[in-house]
């Protein structure tokens, strides 16, 4: 049982809940009252401490259910606390029990929400379940490259770097003047389009046009490659740093 | 020839080349030696599953508050540990079983001092694991904490394996001292094979206030008989009390080491457990052919 996300090693004592003098009781009856929504609803938006603090306790609450099942007395009592419309102990145990078994991942996901003036004045976010039955919250990354305006502008690209290559001085290496060759002849193939224009017995004419422009595509990022190798020679390599994204499997 | 305290030293600290390896005749001397003649194998360390580990090497876990964590340090602490362990048999035991610690003292004629008690508690993590043992000797209660893997500790014995109903007994302090008493010849106990180790279930009544605690508001302390207090003190109670902690996750998470972690670490004690077995057991051949 470990939280498969960054979480904070202090916790936040979510002070002035349920107005001033609260304490730790406030705090935990607030904590319940937010498990307790994600839960029944799957997807909340409520301040973002309250959010990050109640996601702890509904991933711990979710993995001692898949570890000791509903037969088991203390996760009983425990699912008895946190939740506090009790139809939710039976949702809990025979909804995401079997949702949530082989997942080796974070079972919610957290987004920031814009803040929208006027505004609660504090920063909202929004807590959801994974497998939930709403519309996803961001939107599907539309593909543009097949846009006119991109499809112009990267053969323009692959117009101007031919040109760089051709013209770099390196008439004494060995590998430029062979992969200028190869490079040239290669860019006349795709120059041409499909094979159709030569003789039928080539097997390439016989690709469907999905294929061919697959092909095309890898031709192309194999040139772009050997031209950036042959300039980056020398040169130090940066590390990309990779996206920060939960559905890694990484966690701590 | 002079004595070249540079070269002496020098050779001392660093085998000569070709010389890397300790010496066959020094492991014999060692095995041979006297401190090793007590050792007894813990035949639960043996038969104990994985599982059982953290309970029986409480010290190999480190601490739960990550700003103070240093896994390098860690695993070198752990090495050095099972290093340790395999000159001293250091046997399982709880907060409520009864010890007898032998101690290396030059100031003695024999060199060696012997003290009995009652372990009352057990804290530390890596090689700063320490336990404190509690006897009342001539009306005089003393205890004395010991480091597990001090050096200087020539046997530590389990006279009586059980635990108590709480991680601490310091409030045998304010008990009578008859439940703190534990003669220095008292013979050991031993467990049949296979066997759970015990609970002691004794509530231990407590002498009158004042108490170096006050104890009544121990909701934790399940070994404590308490007795009649004035109202105005039983008072402050119902506001002290937090009946929602035991149903707090990540307070408990955030204390103890996940089980993923524990895992990881007690792969390395089972590794050792395994090798010195295996040596162990070619040497028992060896001797008897």
């Amino acid at each position: 049982m470990s939280l498969r996300y960054p979480y904070k090693m202090s916790y936040r004592k979510l002070r002035g809940t349920f107005g001033p003098g609260g304490g730790p009781l406030a705090r935990i009856t607030r904590l319940r009252m937010v498990v307790t929504s994600l839960i029944r609803h799957e997807r909340i938006e409520t301040t973002w401490n309250k959010a990050a603090e109640a996601r702890d306790y509904a991933e711990l609450l979710i993995q001692r259910a898949i570890k000791n099942g509903d037969k088991h007395g203390p996760t009983m009592e425990l699912a008895d606390f946190w939740l506090l419309e009790k139809d939710l102990i039976h949702k809990l145990f025979k909804v995401f029990v079997p949702r949530f078994e082989k997942c080796p991942t974070a079972f919610t996901k957290m987004y920031r929400l814009p803040y929208v003036y006027p505004g609660k004045g504090r920063e909202m976010g929004l807590l959801e379940l994974k497998g939930n039955p709403w519309p996803p919250v961001l939107p599907e990354a539309i593909d543009k490259s097949k846009h006119i305006n991109n499809v112009l502008l990267n053969a323009a690209r692959q117009d101007f770097r031919m040109e760089q290559y051709k013209s770099m001085d390196m008439s004494s290496d060995r590998w430029h003047k062979e992969s200028v060759s190869q490079m040239s002849a290669a860019m006349d193939t795709v120059a041409k389009g499909s094979g159709l224009e030569e003789t039928v017995t080539d097997t390439e004419s016989l690709l469907s046009d999905e294929i061919r422009e697959e092909k095309e595509a890898q031709e192309m990022r194999e040139l772009q490659r050997k031209i950036d190798s042959l300039k980056n020679r020398g040169k130090k390599k940066h590390r990309d740093e990779d996206d920060d994204d939960d559905d890694d499997g990484t966690y701590v | 020839m002079l004595f070249n305290p540079r070269a002496f030293y020098r050779s001392y600290d660093r085998p000569q080349k070709g010389h890397e390896k300790v010496p066959s005749w020094t492991i014999e001397k060692h095995r041979d030696s006297p401190l090793n003649a007590t050792r007894v194998e813990s035949e639960r360390l043996r038969h104990a599953a994985p599982t059982e580990f953290r309970y029986i090497f409480p010290e190999f876990l480190p601490h739960p508050d990550w700003k103070k964590r240093d896994r390098v340090a860690e695993k070198l602490q752990r090495r050095d540990m099972l290093r340790r362990r395999l000159v001293l048999d250091i046997p399982e035991f709880y907060v409520g079983s009864i010890l007898g610690v032998t101690v290396a003292d030059q100031h003695v004629p024999s060199k060696q001092s012997r003290f009995v008690g009652i372990c009352i508690h057990r804290d530390g993590h890596g090689l700063r694991a320490n336990f404190t043992l509690r006897n009342h000797i001539d009306g005089q209660g003393v205890e004395i904490k010991y480091d597990l893997y001090n050096p200087t500790l020539q046997n530590i014995e389990v006279l009586k394996l059980e635990k108590r109903l709480d991680e601490e007994l310091f409030y045998l302090r304010d008990a009578p001292a008859t439940h703190s008493t534990i003669t220095f010849d008292r013979k050991p106990e031993t467990l049949p094979l296979g066997a759970t180790v015990p609970v002691n279930m004794k509530k231990i009544p407590l002498n009158p206030p004042p108490w170096t605690q006050r104890w009544e508001k121990r909701e934790d302390l399940k070994g404590i008989d308490l007795p009649e207090l004035p109202e105005k003190r039983m008072r402050k109670l119902s506001q002290i009390v937090k009946p929602w902690e035991k149903y707090d996750l990540m307070k408990e998470y955030r204390k103890n080491i996940s089980e993923e972690e524990q895992n990881e670490i007690f792969k390395e004690v089972v590794q050792h457990h395994t090798r010195v077995e295996k040596k162990r057991h070619q040497e028992r051949l060896k001797r008897m052919t």
